[in-house]
């Protein structure tokens, strides 16, 4: 019995990317054959990692598929048409709506991406979702099948690598240091961040820096606007780095005194965890997956206000006490994403659902 | 998980932003673009790249450049030579009317940016105007 993976695109360093490979070490692990396939791998990774989509075998009855799905692909359509046990997990979808004004093509790829996932929803036998906001997802597009939520695997022994010391040196420097790490796309609200910064400036510290992690190469009239709102709040001390490598983000982890959140879209939300993790205390917005997430941990906030959120962060960096607090809630939710955890979970969910698919 | 006593921060917060009077900055980032699909008449940086465009191509050329070898270039010239005669007042009008249509609205461009950055600090105003008669109001 083969149990194979296939996602459109191998990414490096992306969170689907570790969750394919992680899941595969854990059905190599269960003493099953397997491999990965997909239409593109990210030269970063050795080639031999997967295996071109082109090339799948004939797959039987009895054989496995577990297919990633994010997104409008020609391997939806690969995947629906397979004669094997199909199992989906979703990774999550951006509305269309929140690209609207900013990014046509983008909006457009994501409106097709929808109507795939429709059209696969009458095509698959069991799916994992990352999230109970993804599961809601699948059930809104029509998902029948079993889904049961499983996270997503992080492979926390790459936040252990030694980080950045130049990053470390000039930003370690008195300032409380504001984080953000997410990709500069509309729909993670990247203005409410600097909205709530600039209160924090104004009213309460003024020796505060935002620091903004995440590539704006995929949302370039929305990152265009973001400078011309910073320009006309006449805000200082907003920091993008850009293309960074992975010890300069570690870095910007290690300086940053609280992690700010006021996405509103999320499947997941991996920075979340990797602030959990690095030891940030996180204050974020109650949007789709960032309670589920943050499950009772972190400071969520149900209004979106940026003077409220500006003091926030005022108790948070002048109390000491609800800090330790809001830390060590974080330690003990961080637990539930243990690798080892997650893995042990899959494998329960191989055994009591996957195996039991029966075909006709 | 230990309480982080939620709902009693959000009322010291409250409590402080009253106390002191702070008022939120009324500027959102919707103000910087214009977003509307069916009203784009407008767009800043598409303006600027049209701009840029009409001032390469603001002089007309009458005529292609004259190839060839020497023989066909020599008669080439001869009858852009004789041509022009009968042409070249209407290119030179042409290239007349492109140059003041360019600095007009080269002009406008600028008026629009000018124009653009009073707004916006106009609405500033009144919005922290706004803010202010809503908290004399509840004062009273």
């Amino acid at each position: 019995m083969m149990v194979l993976q296939m996602v459109s695109t191998l990414l490096y360093g992306d969170a689907v990317g570790n969750d394919v490979l992680a899941l595969g070490e854990a059905i190599k692990e269960m003493g099953y054959e397997t491999a990965i396939y997909t239409d593109a791998i990210d030269a970063r990774l050795p080639e031999e990692v997967a295996r071109k989509a082109d090339d799948l075998p004939d797959l039987g009855a009895e054989d496995v598929m577990i297919y990633h799905m994010a997104g409008g692909t020609r391997l939806n359509k690969v995947f629906a048409e397979l004669k094997c046990k199909k199992v989906m997990v979703y990774h999550n979808i951006t509305p269309p709506e929140f690209f609207e004004g900013y990014d046509a093509v983008s909006k457009k790829m994501c409106q097709e991406g929808y109507e795939q996932l429709r059209w696969l929803s009458d095509k698959v036998d069991y799916c994992l979702a990352d999230s109970e906001q993804n599961k809601k997802d699948l059930i809104e597009n029509g998902f029948q099948c079993k889904i049961d939520v499983l996270p997503i695997v992080i492979p926390f022994e790459d936040y252990d690598k030694k980080p950045s010391e130049d990053i470390i040196n000039q930003y370690k420097d008195g300032f409380v240091n504001i984080l953000f790490v997410g990709r500069i796309v509309p729909h993670k609200k990247h203005e409410d961040v600097v909205k709530a910064f600039y209160e924090y400036k104004k009213h309460y510290n003024h020796k505060a820096r935002l620091i903004f992690v995440g590539s704006g190469s995929s949302g370039e009239k929305y990152y265009r606007g973001l400078q011309r709102y910073i320009e006309e709040l006449g805000v200082e001390d907003v920091v993008f780095p850009g293309h960074i490598n992975f010890s300069e983000v570690l870095g910007f982890y290690h300086v940053a005194d609280v992690f700010l959140c006021q996405s509103e879209h999320e499947g997941f939300c991996v920075p979340l965890v990797e602030a959990m993790y690095l030891n940030i205390p996180i204050i974020a917005y109650a949007s789709t997956a960032i309670p589920g997430t943050l499950n009772g941990s972190g400071i969520l906030m149900d209004k979106k206000d940026p003077l409220m959120t500006a003091g926030m962060i005022h108790q948070l960096m002048t109390d000491e006490q609800l800090k330790k607090t809001v830390l060590e809630n974080q330690k003990e939710r961080l637990a539930d994403f243990d690798n080892e955890v997650v893995k042990k979970q899959f494998a329960e969910y191989f055994r009591n659902e996957i195996l039991n698919i029966k075909k006709g | 998980m230990k309480d982080i006593h939620y709902e009693e921060l959000i009322r010291k917060i409250e409590a402080d932003i009253k106390e002191r009077k702070l008022i939120s900055e009324p500027l959102q980032m919707s103000d910087m673009l214009i977003v509307s699909e069916e009203a784009r008449v407008y767009e800043e940086e598409q303006f600027a790249e049209f701009l840029q465009g009409m001032e390469v191509d603001k002089d007309v050329q009458p005529f292609p450049e004259i190839t060839g070898n020497i023989i066909s270039r020599m008669l080439k010239k001869i009858v852009v030579r004789i041509t022009t005669f009968f042409y070249l007042p209407a290119v030179s009008k042409q290239n007349n009317y492109n140059r003041l249509n360019l600095s007009s609205v080269r002009s406008m461009y600028w008026m629009i940016l000018e124009q653009e950055k009073t707004i916006i600090s106009l609405k500033r105003k009144l919005d922290i105007c706004e803010q202010k008669l809503e908290r004399l109001e509840e004062s009273k």
